[in-house]
This record gives structure tokens, sequence and C-alpha cells, in this order.
């Protein structure tokens, strides 16, 4: 995974130089394989092991360079959306099975003006290894890098306004994904559907038929979090590879799939404008904390 | 017919007998179907039982003769006209020497590394190229649709579900604890699979060696000292070491480690990709999952592993700089060794 120094430093003070950053890191078991000067940035590339899915996000290597050079985590509380009294309108969400997906979000943002992302942004996204779209597309891109929480927007004008529906695919069904590839899909791969279709590989890609263009005014703004085991198959059944789709096979955190969603909103009203008119949570919103023993002891015993 | 009588034709047949040909005639004029000897042979019946046993033993002198005058001819016929070859030995001159082959050169640094650990009381235990699923994933905590298992890409065999060629020398370790009590003290050498595509620092095959130690009151710091000793024994007295945390999914904690680079000595080169070290294996602490899947109580025992890769070793020591170099077998690149 790619950050950059300076994105870093939106969550951290850091006082010391990006080599002696990289070298910290390195010996933490964040190892940096690459360390490159852009742009008047420094772009660092690192190998995050798979029992850190905590790691994968600005501010989770953030939480760990406060931790190796004794700062303070700084995250700024996202301020709500605006949004008008009254006008907010009631979206049916449809889980089929808890397992596959114990957490969906929706959020409806009306008359949006999509179009090309600020040169900060378009800048920020490029050194970590990923191609700007547009405003909108950027946005939730940012956030999933920045919160490690994936997001999806669509374009809400394109599907069936009842609502959608998360479920497993039906052998007969093929979805056309953003990358141009149609796709044959199967009971074991769960999607995001509209009353009559299929719209979105859930946790992996979005739909092209839905996907957000310069036409596009209002969109359904989706943070959620899918079982891994399904993403995997997913994933490895159809040979896709994505950022989301390696975030949730990891484990995303539950607590931030809100947050995310409030991030994104509010950045898309303060560059693209539109109203909030919509938001509906479907499943369980705070993950229950695990505890765990550890003996002083026993650690002593293996020094 | 008088038998005298072709005694005395035979005698002076014999002698113009001069060719192979002739002698085949000869042969026919007594011998044949239809020769002398048939002819007297056939009388026999006629005569009465006090000729007949006088006659037929005459006969069969006959017979006798003609086969020892034939056969000697033949063998006149036969000897090749003598030549004469002038012999030239130089015995001065040295002989020819058969080259001798010699050990390749991952096998000479694959039986330096076990030395190195034989001396420090390690025995060495092999195991099967093709392995159990569960010996080279589950029994190692490492689960079924978990993401610890994309690092382990693997050829599994067709038409068994549950075979596949190990792509580490791991299993070798549950193998190894399940048959065995501890103390263990072993080095597993051996050659392991992955689907990687052949490039100049991956190839589908290549050798690992395995190490763990199983005992009452073994640390982190006894890890060190072993790897410490081994480092320096293959790279040289001055090297540096150090561990970096990692994870592997069977030891816990777990490291990855480096020893300071061989060609810039730390100060950062290309080999080293200016970053002053160079990663030579992964270790950790055995992880008590692993110790409960084979049987021993994790509550009583701790134990060290570490896995490297052979070509990986022998390539930094001898500034190998392409792995296909081993598997091509050019005797222009194995003399070297």
């Amino acid at each position: 995974m790619k950050v950059t120094y300076n994105w870093l430093k939106d969550f951290v003070d850091i006082k010391i130089t990006a080599p002696q950053l990289a070298d910290k890191l390195t010996m933490a078991g964040l190892e940096v394989v690459s360390l490159q000067e852009k742009e008047g940035d420094f772009v660092f590339e690192i190998e995050i092991t798979s029992n850190r899915p905590d790691w994968l996000s600005l501010v989770g290597i953030a939480r760990e360079v406060a931790a190796l050079t004794g700062r303070k985590l700084k995250v700024p509380q996202a301020k709500s959306a605006k949004y008008t009294a009254g006008s907010m309108q009631p979206l049916a969400i449809q889980v089929e099975d808890k397992k596959d997906c114990p957490l969906y979000t929706a959020r409806i943002i009306k008359d949006v003006k999509v179009a090309p992302s600020p040169v900060w942004l378009k800048k920020r996204l490029e050194l970590v290894g990923c191609r700007s779209v547009n405003n909108i597309v950027d946005i939730t891109n940012y956030v999933l890098f920045e919160l490690g929480e994936p997001l999806h927007a669509f374009d809400l004008a394109k599907l069936n306004p009842e609502g959608v529906i998360i479920r497993r695919a039906k052998n007969s069904e093929k979805l056309l994904t953003i990358d141009g590839e149609n796709r044959q899909l199967n009971s074991n791969i769960l999607v995001i559907a509209d009353r009559e279709k299929p719209i979105a590989l859930a946790g992996v890609m979005g739909g092209k038929d839905t996907e957000v263009t310069t036409g596009t005014k209002d969109i359904l703004l989706e943070s959620a979090v899918f079982n891994p085991v399904i993403i995997r198959r997913a994933r490895q059944a159809l040979g896709i590879q994505s950022e989301a789709s390696y975030r949730f096979e990891r484990g995303v955190d539950l607590a931030s799939v809100e947050k995310a969603s409030l991030k994104a909103a509010r950045s898309i009203q303060e560059l693209a404008g539109g109203n909030q008119v919509g938001y509906q949570v479907k499943g369980v919103t705070k993950a229950q904390a695990k505890n765990i023993g550890l003996e002083i002891s026993k650690v002593k015993k293996i020094q | 017919m008088d038998i005298e009588a072709i005694y005395l034709e035979i005698e002076a047949d014999i002698q113009n007998v001069n060719s192979r040909e002739a002698l085949e005639l000869f042969r026919l004029k007594y011998l044949g179907r239809k020769g002398a000897v048939a002819e007297l042979t056939s009388i026999i019946p006629t005569l009465s039982k006090e000729e007949r046993a006088a006659f037929g033993q005459k006969v069969n002198s006959l017979k006798n003769k003609l086969s020892e005058v034939v056969g000697e001819k033949e063998k006149l016929l036969n000897v090749q006209p003598e030549t004469k070859i002038k012999v030239s030995c130089d015995l001065g001159m040295p002989g020819i020497a058969q080259e001798l082959g010699q050990l390749h050169p991952l096998t000479q640094v694959l039986d330096e590394i076990c030395a190195i650990f034989n001396r420090m009381g390690f025995s060495v235990v092999e195991g099967p190229e093709i392995e159990t699923e569960y010996n080279n994933f589950t029994g190692l905590n490492i689960p079924l649709e978990h993401p610890s298992r994309e690092a382990f890409d693997t050829f599994y065999l067709k038409d068994y579900a549950k075979l596949l060629l190990r792509s580490h020398t791991s299993p070798v370790q549950v193998r190894a604890m399940k048959e065995r009590k501890p103390p263990l003290a072993i080095v597993v050498p051996g050659r392991v699979y992955r689907p990687d595509a052949v490039d100049a620092s991956h190839s589908f095959m290549f050798h690992q060696v395995e190490g763990f130690l199983v005992d009452e009151n073994i640390r982190f710091s006894d890890l060190k000292g072993v790897l410490g000793v081994f480092a320096k024994a293959v790279f040289g007295k001055d090297i540096k070491m150090r561990f970096r945390p990692h994870f592997f999914p069977f030891t816990e904690p777990s490291a990855e480690v480096d020893i300071s680079c061989i060609i810039c000595k730390g100060q950062g080169c290309s080999v080293c990709g200016k970053k002053g070290w160079l990663e030579i294996l992964g270790a950790g602490l055995i992880h008590p999952q692993v110790f409960k899947q084979v049987g021993i109580d994790p509550k009583k025992y701790t134990g060290f592993a570490f896995g490297m890769g052979v070509e990986r070793i022998a390539m930094l020591k001898y500034g190998i700089n392409d792995i296909r170099l081993f598997f091509e077998n050019d005797l222009r690149f194995l003399k070297q060794f």
C-alpha cells in the first residue's frame, strides 16, 4: 500500500525526515519497500502483512506513526452532512442474509455537479497509485485510502428507485462491470441489486450501467461491510482484484462505515454541491469488543 | 558301389577345391540329399542281416571322414589374408584424463547450511514433496479461505483435491513433531514448488532449509543466538544482523531476518536497494496453535522455527544475479564452484 508523507501529516505531527520515518516503520513491521520523492512529497510503498487490516489506511498508518514517535493522533470529527429538515425520504434496503452483509448504509444526495476533481485531490490520489475519474468517484476513493472503508457511488437515476437488495446472484444473471467486462454470475457471488437486476458486485466492483458519469445528478452512496470469505470467493471466481476487495477480504472496521459515509457526503457537498435527502442504515453498527488476555510472566518466559 | 574307390575319388576331388563355392559343390556331391553317402545308405535295407552291420559301419566312417575333410577345408578357406600393421606407440605421452564431476553449487550451499546446524546439534530430517493439504496449511495454522494463504500459491494435484506439491518445507515440522517427542532440534532441506512465473528472482521450484527447536524454556533469544552463529558462519564474522517484526501464521512473534549488505557493508548499493540490509530468512516462536495441532502441550514447551531459501543464500554468497542460472546447468557456470 502507498501513503505519502504530507497526507500522513494531516493526522500526526511528524518531526522526523521521510527516510527516518521509513526506517522506523520498517522496524515496526510495516516494511517500506520503496521510498520515492515525487512532486514535493514522499511516497512510501509499504508491505502490509495479512494479519493487520487496520494498517490498510492513512489513518491506520498514522496511528502507528503516532505511537512510534510519541505524538498524538489527530482525526478530525466529520461534521454531519447538510440537509434540509423534512426533505429526507425513506429508502428501502433489504439484506437477504446478515452473515453475507452485517451492515449496509445508503445515503442519497441530489443535484450534485459532476466535474473534474481539484488539483490537490487528483495529485494525492495519483501519488498513491489511483487514477482520477471525476469529483464524486475521486472522493469515494479518497475516503477509502484515508479511512480504509471502501465506498461506492451509484447514479440514482439509472436504478429502480424502490430500493436496493443485497442478495446472492442467480445462476443466469450477468453484470457488466465498470472495467468493461461482462461477468457471468452464480449463487456464490454476492451482489447489490435493485428490484430488477444486479447493479454491483458487492465489495468487489461496481456495474457499468449505474456508474457516476458527467451526466449524473443524483447519487446513492454506499458504505457497508461484507463477509470476507464471500468477497474472497467472488474475487477468485471472477479474477478481479480491487482496492475494495483487498480490504473487505482482510476485514473492515464496522465503526468506520458511518464515519466514511459522513466524511464522503461532506466532501461531496463541498466539492460538488448537492442536498442530502436520505440516509438509511441496515444491520449492526457496533462491533463487539474482544478481550485479549496477556500474561506478563509468559512474555518474560519467551524473551 | 565300391567304398574304397570313393575314398580315392574324395582324395582327388578335395585337392581341386579352392573356393567356398567349390566346397559347397563338393559337399553336395558326397553329403547332399542325392550324394554318395545318401545313395550308400539307401541300399542298406536291401542287404542281408549279416552284411548290414559291417556295411553300415563302413558308410558311417565314410560319412565321418567326409565331415572331417569338409571341416578342415572350411577352416583353410576362412582364414583372412594376413595384413601387416605398423604399430607405433609413444609410451611417454600423457593419457587422456577423464573429467571429474562435482557437486552442484546449490548442493554445496545446502550441505554447508546443514553442516553448520549439525555442529549446533540439529539433525537432518527430510519429507515428501507431495504433501497433504493439512500438513502444508491447516496444521500450520493457515486456515482455508484466509488471506494468509495468499502468500502461498500452490500447485494442487489433478484428481486429488487434498494433495499438493508442498509450497514450503514447514509441513515436515508437522510430521516430525507428531512422530517424535521434545526435545527436538531438526533441520529440513528440500525442494518446494510455487506457481510463480520464472524470472531473474523467481522459479516454480526452489530449495528451502527449515529448522526448528522445541524444548522447555526455549526463548526468542535462543533463536537470535542460533541464527547469529549461522549468519556469521556463512557470510563472515563481520556481518551484522537485525530482526524485523513480520507475520507468519505458524509463528508468534514472527520476524524477518536481515544481514548487513555483504556488497556495500551497509552503506547502500544496488544489490540491497540502497537499504544497507539484505533479507535472508523468516523466523519466529512456534505458534501455540501449531503445538496443539500436533499434540505438544504449549504450556510446557516452547520452540522456535526458521526457514530460508537456499537459492537466495547462494546468490548472496556468490554474487549471482539470476536464479535461472542454477537450473540451466551450463557447464561454464557450474565449473566456477
